[in-house]
C-alpha cells in the first residue's frame, strides 16, 4: 500500500489504489442460494455473534441477529455507522468502588459483522491503524475485532450521495473485507479475500462452487455500479492544496451555515474522537468511553478557558485537514472513505464533495492568476 | 411492597416553608421521616434539573414548597416559580410519569400543622406508587456488574 | 418564486443592507441550503420554494456571535422564521433596526425524515411537482405520491405562514394549510394511557445520538455554554445513556417553552428521524392555554416564562 507514495511530508495523496483483485477463478468462488441465507447465518452464528443491518423504529444499523431474524441486505447504507460493532458510542471501561478496579473488555463470542458495505469495510481498517499500533493496543477496539470475520456485501446501487471512488474505492472494493459477497439475482457469490475468510468458507457445507456464468453474471453487476457512479475528479493534489490554503477566505464561507453539530462526525464510519468521563455514584461507578465531536467548542476548550478552535470556521477546516491531509501523512490514505453519510445527514446540506471540487478550482484560479 | 419506605426529596424556601417545617419541629408535631430536606432561598431558585436530577438518582418523589403567592419575601420568586412548575409537571404527566412522584405546596412559616400534613399526604401518595423505575439511572453503577452494556 | 431576486436587489440597496441571509439550490434533490449574500450582485443565487426547510433566524445568533450586533442584516423568512426573530427581538437578542425581515410566502416545506422514510433507504437524482402531487425519480423506481405527505408535520397544522410583522413581503400572502387540528396530535397521544407514552418516548429517545443538531438548529438555543456542556456541576452525563438522553430532551423542552414557535427545524435536523416535537408541543399547548400566549407575534409582549400573573391558576398545586 505504500508504494505508490512517500511518508514525508508535503506528499502527493496517490495513496492506495483501488486494490481490487476480482478473482475469475470459479474455482475459488462459492455460491450461496438466497433462499439458504438464513442457514448460512445460522450456522455462523453458531460460533460468532453475527452483525447484521437491521431496521427497527425506522432507524437502521448493525445490530446483533436475534435467531431466525433476517437482515435489511436491500439498505445500500445503514444510518448508523458499522465501526459501532467494535467501537461503541459508549463503552465501560472499567467498573471500580472502593475496594476494587474491574476491567470490562468485551468477553463475547467473536463477532461476524454480516452485510457490510466496502466503504464501512475499509473504514474498520482506517480506524485500526489509530487504535493498534506496535507501541500501543487499545484494547477495547482488539477485544472486539481480534478474531472478527468481516463479509463485505459488494453494492449493486451505490446511492447519490455515495462517492467511494473518489477516494480510491469502490462498490466492489474489497479493503478490510475477509468475504467479498456479490448479488447476483437468486444467488449471492462468496469470494474469500483474506485467509481466514478462505478458511471459514472452505469447511461450510451450505455453499456451492460458484459456474463461469454465475462469476460472468458479478462482473457485468460490477461494471453496472461502477458505471453508475459519478466520475471522480483527479485527487491527487488534494493534500496539497489543502496545506497551502489555511488562510483562505472560503473556509468562512463554507463554515457560515455550519451548525456545529455532531451530526456528520457521529455517523461517520472514520471519525473515532472519544471523551472519557467517570460517572459514579455514592462510591461506585464506572469510567467510560463515548464518542467525541471536534465540531463543537468544547472539544479543544482547555482548562484555561482558552480555545484554539474558537470558531466553527476552526473547527470545519479541522474536520476537512484531518480527513484529506493529516490522515495522508499518518496513514498513507483519506480518512474518508466516500460513504455519504455526512452528506446525506447534514440539516444545512454542506456537501464535501462541494467543497473537494471548490477548492481544487480555487487553487487553480489562483495559478491562473501567478 | 407493604414494607416499602419512599425516599423523598424536599425543596423548602428559607423564608416560609423552611420555617414552617421548623415549627413542626419545635411543636413535636409528627410527620413520617421518609423526606430528606434541602433549604433553598426562594421556591424560584428550583431548577428543573433538580428534580429531575433527584428522580435519575433513585428518588420515589419529590415536593417543592415555597411562600404562598403574595408573601414571597423576594416579591414575585414564587410568581415566577409557579409557571415554571406548570410547565414541568404538564411536561412530566405527558410523558407518562406518575404525576404524584413531583408535587408542590405552599406552606408559610406560621404552618407547621400543614407543613407535616402535606409531608404526610407526599409520603402516602408516592408509597402507594411503589419505587421509582423511569428515569432511574442504572448504567454505569457498579451494581450492573457482570451485565452486558 | 418569481421576482425574488430582483426584489432582494433593490431590498439590498434601499436598505443598505452588509448581509443577507436566504436560500440556494442545494446539492442534493429537495434540498435547498443557506446562503449568505454580502452584496446585492450576488443575490442571483437565491431561490424560495417548498425545499427551502431551515430556519434561518438562527443565523442571527451566529452573525451576533461572529460579528457583534453591527451589521444591518436582511432575512428572508417564512411565518415561523419570522416568528422565531420577532421573539429573539423580544427577547432582547439584537437590536430591531439592525434586522430587516423580508416575508416570503409560505406553503410548507420538506421534512427530510419523511422522505427518508418514504423512500426507504434508497435516494433520487430528481424529482418533478405536478400541483399537489409529485413523482420522485430515482436510478430504477418511480413513486409518485401527494406532496403533503413529505411535508413537515409543523407545517401541516401551522396557522402563521405569513411573517406576522416584516419589513417587506415579497409575492402574495400564503394560506394556512391547515388550521383547525394543530394539537391533534398531542391530544389523540394524551388519550394514551401513561405506560404506553412512557414506552414511545423511551423508544424514540434510544435511537438518540445525542449530536445535538435538534438544538443546534433550533434558533431558541443560544445559550453561550449548554447546561449539557456544563461540568462543574456535570448535569447530565455525556453518553447515550437513555435516562441522560431523556432529561436532555426535557430540560430542552422546558428550555424552550413559550419561545418555540414550532418552526420544526429541530425535527427536519435529526440525522435518525427522532419524534422531537411532540412533548414541545404540548408545552405549547399549555402555555397557550394557561398563560395566553403565542411566541413570536409581536416584538412588545414579554415572552410568558419571563413573566407571571398574580392570577395564575394553581391548581395542580397541594
Amino acid at each position: 500500500m505504500k508504494e505508490n507514495s512517500e511518508i514525508t511530508k508535503g506528499k502527493t495523496t496517490e495513496g492506495t489504489k483501488n486494490n481490487y483483485k476480482y478473482n475469475l477463478n470459479p474455482m475459488k468462488i462459492y455460491k450461496l442460494h438466497k433462499e439458504k441465507l438464513g442457514e448460512f447465518l445460522q450456522k455462523l452464528s453458531e460460533e460468532f455473534a453475527v452483525y447484521a443491518p437491521v431496521e427497527s423504529d425506522g432507524v437502521s444499523a448493525f445490530i446483533e441477529l436475534e435467531p431466525g431474524q433476517e437482515p435489511a441486505l436491500e439498505l445500500t447504507r445503514t444510518q448508523r455507522p458499522p465501526k459501532e460493532v467494535f467501537y461503541p458510542q459508549t463503552e465501560i471501561m472499567l467498573h471500580f468502588d472502593k475496594d476494587e478496579v474491574q476491567s470490562t473488555e468485551y468477553k463475547g463470542k467473536p463477532i461476524a459483522v454480516f452485510g457490510v458495505r466496502p466503504c464501512d469495510a475499509k473504514s474498520f481498517v482506517i480506524i485500526e491503524r489509530v487504535f493498534v499500533e506496535p507501541k500501543y493496543d487499545d484494547t477495547y477496539w482488539s477485544a472486539r475485532r481480534n478474531g472478527a470475520l468481516v463479509f463485505t456485501l459488494a453494492c449493486n446501487e451505490p446511492l447519490q450521495s455515495c462517492f467511494c471512488n473518489w477516494m480510491n474505492g469502490g462498490p466492489f472494493d474489497n479493503t478490510g473485507s475477509d468475504v467479498l459477497i456479490t448479488d447476483i439475482g437468486d444467488e449471492y457469490l462468496l469470494e474469500p479475500i483474506s485467509e481466514d475468510g478462505e478458511k471459514y468458507l472452505a469447511g461450510n457445507d451450505i455453499l456451492e462452487k460458484a459456474t463461469e456464468a454465475n462469476v460472468k453474471a458479478a462482473q457485468n453487476v460490477r461494471k453496472k455500479a461502477e458505471s453508475s457512479m459519478s466520475k471522480a475528479p483527479k485527487l491527487d493534489t488534494l493534500k496539497e492544496t489543502l496545506d497551502s490554503l489555511w488562510n483562505e477566505p472560503f473556509w468562512e464561507e463554507i463554515s457560515a451555515k455550519c451548525l456545529g453539530c455532531a451530526a456528520c462526525t457521529f455517523s461517520c464510519p472514520t471519525c473515532y474522537c472519544f471523551d472519557i468521563q467517570d460517572e459514579s455514584r455514592r462510591g461506585k461507578g464506572a469510567r467510560i468511553r463515548l464518542w467525541d465531536t471536534c465540531q463543537m467548542p468544547l472539544f479543544t476548550k482547555e482548562g484555561s478557558g482558552h480555545n484554539p478552535r474558537p470558531t466553527q470556521k476552526d473547527r470545519l477546516r479541522q474536520r476537512y485537514m484531518h480527513k484529506f491531509s493529516y490522515m495522508v501523512e499518518t496513514q498513507d490514505e483519506f480518512g474518508c472513505v466516500g460513504c455519504g453519510r455526512c452528506v446525506s445527514f447534514c440539516p444545512v446540506n454542506i456537501d464535501v464533495r462541494s467543497f473537494i471540487t471548490g477548492i481544487l478550482e480555487t487553487a487553480q484560479n489562483k495559478r491562473g492568476r501567478q | 411492597m407493604a414494607d416499602f419506605e419512599p425516599k423523598i426529596m424536599t425543596f423548602l424556601c428559607n423564608w416560609c416553608s423552611y420555617a414552617g417545617a421548623d415549627l413542626a419541629g419545635v411543636s413535636r408535631i409528627q410527620y413520617p421521616p421518609n423526606t430528606r430536606v434541602i433549604r433553598v432561598p426562594c421556591s424560584a431558585r428550583i431548577d428543573p434539573l433538580f428534580i429531575l436530577k433527584c428522580l435519575q438518582d433513585g428518588y420515589d418523589g419529590v415536593l417543592v414548597s415555597g411562600c404562598h403567592p403574595g408573601d414571597c419575601h423576594y416579591i414575585s420568586g414564587n410568581y415566577v416559580a409557579r409557571r415554571k412548575f406548570a410547565i414541568l409537571k404538564t411536561a412530566l404527566v405527558f410523558m407518562g410519569i406518575e404525576p404524584d412522584r413531583v408535587q408542590f405546596s405552599w406552606v408559610s412559616a406560621g404552618e407547621g400543622e400543614k407543613f407535616s400534613i402535606v409531608i404526610s399526604k407526599v409520603t402516602e401518595t408516592v408509597k402507594a406508587l411503589g419505587p421509582a423505575k423511569k428515569l432511574v439511572k442504572h448504567t454505569h453503577s457498579f451494581e450492573d456488574r457482570g451485565k452486558t452494556d | 418564486m418569481e421576482n425574488l431576486v430582483d426584489s432582494i436587489k433593490k431590498i439590498f440597496t434601499d436598505e443598505n443592507l452588509e448581509l443577507l441571509i436566504g436560500f440556494e439550490k442545494g446539492t442534493l434533490p429537495l434540498c435547498a441550503t443557506p446562503c449568505f449574500i454580502e452584496s446585492a450582485d450576488a443575490a442571483d443565487r437565491l431561490i424560495f420554494d417548498f425545499t427551502c426547510h431551515n430556519n434561518l433566524a438562527k443565523y442571527l445568533n451566529d452573525e451576533k456571535k461572529r460579528k457583534g450586533n453591527t451589521r444591518k442584516v436582511g432575512i428572508i423568512a417564512k411565518g415561523c422564521d419570522a416568528r422565531a426573530i420577532i421573539h429573539l427581538i423580544a427577547e432582547e437578542q439584537f437590536e430591531r433596526e439592525n434586522v430587516v425581515v423580508i416575508g416570503v410566502p409560505c406553503e410548507g416545506v420538506i421534512d427530510p425524515s419523511k422522505l427518508r422514510k418514504t423512500l426507504k433507504g434508497k435516494e433520487i437524482t430528481e424529482y418533478k411537482v405536478n400541483g399537489d402531487r409529485i413523482k420522485l425519480i430515482g436510478n430504477d423506481f418511480e413513486l409518485e405520491l401527494d406532496r403533503a405527505k413529505l411535508l413537515s408535520d409543523s407545517c401541516l397544522t401551522c396557522r402563521y405562514p405569513n411573517a406576522p410583522q416584516h419589513d417587506h413581503f415579497i409575492g402574495e400572502k400564503a394560506e394556512p394549510l391547515t388550521v383547525n387540528d394543530e394539537y391533534a396530535a398531542v391530544i389523540e397521544f394524551d388519550g394514551k394511557s401513561a405506560e404506553k407514552r412512557w414506552a414511545y418516548f423511551e423508544k424514540e429517545f434510544a435511537k438518540c445520538i445525542r449530536c445535538y443538531a435538534c438544538r443546534n438548529a433550533c434558533p431558541m438555543c443560544y445559550c453561550e455554554e449548554c447546561f449539557v456542556d456544563r461540568n462543574t456541576p456535570q448535569w447530565i452525563g455525556k453518553s447515550n445513556d437513555l435516562t441522560d438522553t431523556m432529561i436532555f430532551h426535557i430540560i430542552r423542552v422546558l428550555h424552550t417553552a413559550g419561545r418555540c414557535v414550532d418552526c420544526g427545524a429541530c425535527a427536519r435536523a435529526c440525522p435518525l428521524d427522532i419524534d422531537i416535537r411532540l412533548l414541545g408541543k404540548r408545552v405549547e399547548k399549555e402555555v397557550m392555554e394557561r398563560f395566553d400566549f403565542t411566541a413570536g407575534l409581536d416584538f412588545e409582549t414579554k415572552p410568558a416564562m419571563a413573566a407571571f400573573d398574580e392570577n395564575d391558576k394553581d391548581e395542580f398545586i397541594m
